[in-house]
């Protein structure tokens, strides 16, 4: 979405337009939730997460001023502090270490040395959580919100060239840290 | 690192982001209850903020109207607040000036039965109260004229009759004060004279004056301190005594006539 369709949306749904609300989640509710289903997983944790979201979006929108970061910036600030939290309430602060051991399974087939069975969805999201947190999160807007560049560098209060950048070097770090067998599977 | 490895790079890069892209996928559940709250609670919001919206500058209004009316309320003809006042008195926001005056007539009414209760144990004070009575009456008065009817004809005959009682117990007060002022002066008036006679300063007039309204002090008084008078006279005679030492004065011969005081003379 545009910035200036974006804020005109905001601004009529910071006013009590119904209309403009409802497009607004429909825009933004499936990236919230997909945003938290990237870092909680996907299931009811994801759904609390999303739904609890847009619940102080409603309480917060009048009191919203567009600067820097823009609606997603906040958006998404809004939901990453309801993650963490709920990572806080149900003692589970990131996805741990204990998620990133291979299971039985999983090891099955493995190269000794592997870390993890990256083609395991959870296990790759436990990759991400080894990354600097500003390289986890852009990889975290852009592949799991689905976030375009200019739509990451607003929720991240950065340009488009430097959300590249910054994504640029998150991949290099978490091919990095894939097991030679896998980085180019 | 020359092209073909960047390029091996830059395709491994590119794998690797789609196989984030998969790993992150998921299916976005449905969330129509979600959107509904959102929405209706989007809705309510505004119209809760316009409600208190218009409810701020309401309050403000209702709050300077109070001010007014509590200003105004003793506002009189040709004062700024009067005409406010009389709106505020049509539509029953501010008191009636009947209501007013019915006040002014009751407290006239304690203030004149407080000095006439005072009037002779306490002239002043009640001469005080009855001229804050007549002062309240007076305003009364004024408030009346306002007035048309039976009704203002009724309370100025009440406001008379409070002046009647309130000028009454003024005089009252008025005539206690004078009646202890005579009582003073003429007290004054016989300490002098008494005073005089039992110090033995003054000759004929003191000694014999006193002596004619106390027997004791005349006689006493007269035969210690005056050879003239009751030193000779009750020395010499025992009924005429008195008159002969109070020659020139009448209660001194009336003292004199008493056989007490000569025998003690």
């Amino acid at each position: 979405m545009e910035e200036a369709q974006l804020r005109a949306l905001v601004k009529k749904a910071s006013r009590g337009d119904e209309d403009a609300a409802a497009l607004l989640f429909d825009e933004y509710y499936p990236r919230v939730y997909k945003y938290a289903a990237a870092r909680l997983g996907p299931g009811p944790s994801a759904e609390d997460a999303a739904s609890e979201t847009f619940a102080k979006v409603v309480r917060e929108l009048g009191r919203f001023k567009w600067r820097g970061a823009g609606f997603e910036g906040w958006l998404f600030r809004i939901a990453r502090n309801v993650i963490v939290d709920m990572q806080r309430r149900t003692g589970r602060e990131t996805l741990t270490e204990e998620m990133f051991e291979p299971s039985e399974t999983s090891q099955e087939g493995l190269p000794e040395t592997a870390l993890v069975n990256v083609e395991s969805a959870t296990e790759l999201r436990a990759l991400l959580d080894r990354l600097p947190p500003e390289q986890r999160e852009v990889l975290l807007l852009r592949f799991g919100a689905g976030l375009d560049t200019n739509e990451t560098g607003r929720a991240m209060d950065r340009n488009a060239n430097a959300v590249r950048q910054l994504q640029l070097r998150a991949l290099r770090n978490v091919r990095a840290m894939l097991p030679e067998g896998v980085k180019g599977a | 690192m020359n092209e073909h490895e960047k390029d091996v790079q830059a395709e491994e890069l590119a794998d690797l982001a789609r196989r984030l892209e998969r790993a992150l996928e998921t299916d976005t559940p449905e969330a129509r209850s979600e959107k509904a709250l959102f929405v209706a609670g989007v809705g309510a919001r505004a119209r809760r903020s316009s409600w208190s919206a218009a409810l701020i500058p309401a309050t403000a209004v209702v709050a300077v109207l109070i001010a007014l009316a509590v200003v105004s309320r003793g506002a009189l003809p040709g004062q700024a607040l009067y005409p406010f006042r009389k709106a505020l008195d049509r539509v029953g926001l501010a008191p009636s000036t009947a209501g007013e005056v019915r006040e002014l007539l009751d407290e006239a009414g304690r203030l004149v039965t407080a000095a006439e209760g005072a009037a002779t144990s306490s002239p002043s004070r009640a001469r005080a109260l009855a001229i804050d009575a007549l002062a309240t009456l007076r305003e009364a008065d004024r408030l009346v004229g306002e007035l048309d009817g039976e009704r203002a004809d009724e309370l100025e005959r009440e406001i008379e009759a409070l002046e009647d009682r309130a000028d009454e117990a003024e005089d009252l007060a008025d005539d206690t004060l004078d009646e202890r002022e005579d009582a003073r002066e003429e007290a004054e008036e016989r300490e002098d004279s008494s005073g005089s006679g039992s110090g033995g300063d003054d000759d004929d007039s003191s000694g014999p004056g006193s002596g004619g309204e106390d027997d004791d002090s005349s006689g006493s008084g007269s035969g210690g301190d005056d050879d003239n008078s009751s030193g000779s006279g009750s020395g010499d005679d025992d009924d005429s005594s008195g008159s002969g030492s109070g020659g020139d004065d009448s209660s001194g011969s009336g003292s004199g006539g008493d056989d007490d005081s000569s025998g003690k003379g």
